[in-house]
């Protein structure tokens, strides 16, 4: 638990980099994230579609 | 003590000690799930999440809040995962590539645990902890919850809900998972296993090679990858390192861990319907399909063919030499009767027919006794397809615990047990028939083609185990294997969620002479005939061009 304890201090400084965070994803990576995101939201409307035909059959 | 003897009076202990939990575990599980009252922690936790305990859901309902959930959690874990480089704990490791980053998503959000990836150099404390941990316990309550909401779908009368989605799901985390998995950590702890946040350590061999050692919270991790049947190892080796997996006390220990849940559950139903035998009919068929598949894979990896283990006496490639060849054959088996993708040994070195067995197992649509929840639902299906079947041959009325089955029913029973099966067999065919897909194998012929079945079965089931010799680390295969675990785990659970709807608007009809009774030996023999014929009739062609023909030729 004290490795615990220290490990989360001294990393905390570390958190003010999120803010700088989108500059280190390219561009490529920016249009995979999207993708992907897409993706999820692609097979979760289908999932939601699906719930609806099953409650009608 | 010969090696036969030996793997005989490990898998009698491992039944012995299920049978002792089914009847102990299973009857604090019903409690945990059908208590009137709720825990001061868990109104806290309503109150932050912004619910009313006591207000029940519709099927609709249930399984909106469920989608909805798992949704969030695919884009939360997929968040961590790309920002891990700059969050806590980070120790110089980067954000995870975004195919990698969303397969993992998927794979553990929907209990496979497939991976992708070396966890030790990929994922920092953060992720696995807040991240992969964390969905290890929501997946697993996830699955709980559905089989729990199914079984009350059969034992309402005429009611429009089937209880509240996120009450079941709090509950089966905060009264079972957590209670155990404290318990199991601090056993895996005991027995050696490793539990802290340090970074990497280099260290000097006797033989005077470097050697990088990599600490981290393995234990808490290991316990909850077993109990929830999920799989995802901390190490990339899984449960064949050391750290994760320390010696044959933590061997028993682990089999024995994933097995609990799933052969209790049953004892959940049969209180539940207020029958105990028909809990027992369940447990039984799942046992006996459990003990036949782990016998066989013991004794077909025991009696080892091939000129070097004839000549060495010992299948010893891909196993540990400290849980030997019984030790890992019974790891196999249970993994993959279970929806638990944890190895101790690389499937692809097992025989022919004993990695045509561990195929198998995932093909009965993991049922024997399956993951947590998912292992009841399937097989409480599997009991209406039988009764469906059972009246069709001898003209009894398809009925089971008094709810008419009738074809409403059976069209959403039957598109459950045509899912996986799709699945897998559409992606094992859309990979062997591309040039490109195909040089992922690095064996031809019938073994390259079991590596790339095993790969969409271990997928489609949301099992998670991998037969290895198959480069899966391409956009197509994350993509591909990330849509069939997508849609192995939500499509069913759609399906299950639907029909208990239905089961709970019905009025319970009384038991007549025509009624064919589903809580004998009887029942429970045809309920493990069906699913033999009917996985056998689907899937035999495939294991035909892969692992059979290994086997047998």
């Amino acid at each position: 638990m004290l490795d615990a304890g220290v490990a989360l201090v001294v990393e905390w400084g570390d958190v003010q980099n999120i803010r700088t965070a989108p500059h280190s994803f390219g561009r490529t990576s920016f249009m995979a994230d999207l993708g992907f995101l897409l993706l999820t939201l692609a097979v979760f409307g289908v999932l939601a579609l699906a719930a609806k035909g099953a409650e009608r059959l | 003590m010969t090696p036969g003897w030996a793997a005989a009076a490990f898998i009698t202990s491992l039944v012995v000690a299920w049978a002792i939990a089914y009847r102990f575990l299973g009857a604090y599980m019903h409690r945990a799930v059908t208590s009137p009252h709720h825990l001061r922690v868990e109104k806290l936790t309503y109150r932050a999440i912004g619910i009313n305990p006591d207000k029940e859901q519709s099927s609709a309902g249930y399984t909106r809040s469920l989608l909805a959930l798992s949704a969030v959690s695919i884009v939360g874990v997929f968040a961590l995962q790309r920002l891990q480089g700059h969050l806590w704990l980070a120790d110089g490791m980067a954000g995870v590539s975004p195919r990698v980053a969303w397969n993992t998503a998927v794979s553990f959000v929907t209990n496979t645990n497939w991976q992708t990836y070396s966890g030790e150099s990929t994922m920092t404390h953060l992720t696995q902890m807040a991240g992969l941990a964390v969905q290890n316990f929501v997946s697993a309550a996830v699955g709980i919850a559905v089989a729990v909401a199914l079984i009350r779908g059969f034992t309402r009368r005429a009611s429009k809900t089937l209880g509240n989605f996120w009450v079941d799901l709090t509950r089966i985390i905060v009264r079972i998972l957590l209670p155990l998995a404290i318990l199991g950590a601090i056993l895996f702890l005991a027995a050696g296993m490793v539990q802290n946040l340090t970074s990497s350590i280099d260290v000097t061999t006797l033989t005077g090679a470097q050697q990088t050692l990599t600490g981290g919270p393995v234990a808490s991790q290991e316990i909850i990858k077993n109990l929830g049947t999920n799989g995802g190892g901390f190490y990339n080796v899984n449960s064949a390192h050391p750290f994760e997996n320390p010696n044959f006390a933590t061997n028993w220990l682990e089999i024995f861990v994933i097995g609990l849940i799933p052969f209790s559950l049953p004892y959940v139903f049969g209180r539940m319907a207020g029958d105990r035998r028909q809990g027992f009919a369940i447990v039984g068929a799942m046992a006996a399909i459990a003990i036949t598949s782990i016998v066989a894979v013991n004794m077909l990896e025991l009696n080892p063919s091939g000129t070097v283990p004839s000549a060495i006496g010992s299948s010893m490639e891909g196993r540990e030499t400290r849980l030997g060849v019984a030790g890992s054959a019974t790891f196999a088996a249970m993994t993959t009767l279970t929806s638990t993708g944890s190895v101790t040994s690389f499937h692809d070195s097992y025989s022919g027919l004993g990695g045509s067995v561990l195929t198998l197992n995932m093909m009965l649509g993991e049922v024997a006794p399956g993951g947590v929840g998912s292992g009841l639902y399937g097989m409480l299906i599997l009991a209406i397809i039988t009764v469906f079947v059972a009246g069709l041959m001898v003209g009894r009325t398809p009925e089971y615990l008094g709810k008419k089955i009738g074809p409403r029913e059976m069209k959403l029973a039957s598109l459950y047990f045509l899912v996986t099966p799709a699945l897998v067999l559409t992606g094992t065919a859309a990979a062997i028939s591309s040039p490109t897909q195909r040089s992922a194998m690095l064996n031809t012929g019938g073994h390259g083609f079991s590596e790339v079945l095993y790969a969409f079965t271990s997928a489609s089931n949301n099992n998670g185990s991998a037969f290895a010799g198959l480069a899966t680390d391409s956009t197509w295969w994350a993509t591909a294997l990330g849509l069939c675990m997508a849609l192995g785990r939500f499509i069913p659970i759609v399906l299950v969620l639907a029909l208990a709807g239905r089961l709970a608007r019905q009025g319970i009809t009384p038991q007549s002479a025509g009624t064919l009774p589903t809580s004998t030996t009887l029942f429970a023999g045809m309920v493990v005939s069906v699913t033999l014929v009917t996985v056998a009739l689907t899937f035999l062609p495939a294991l035909a061009l892969g692992p059979l023909a290994e086997g047998l030729f």
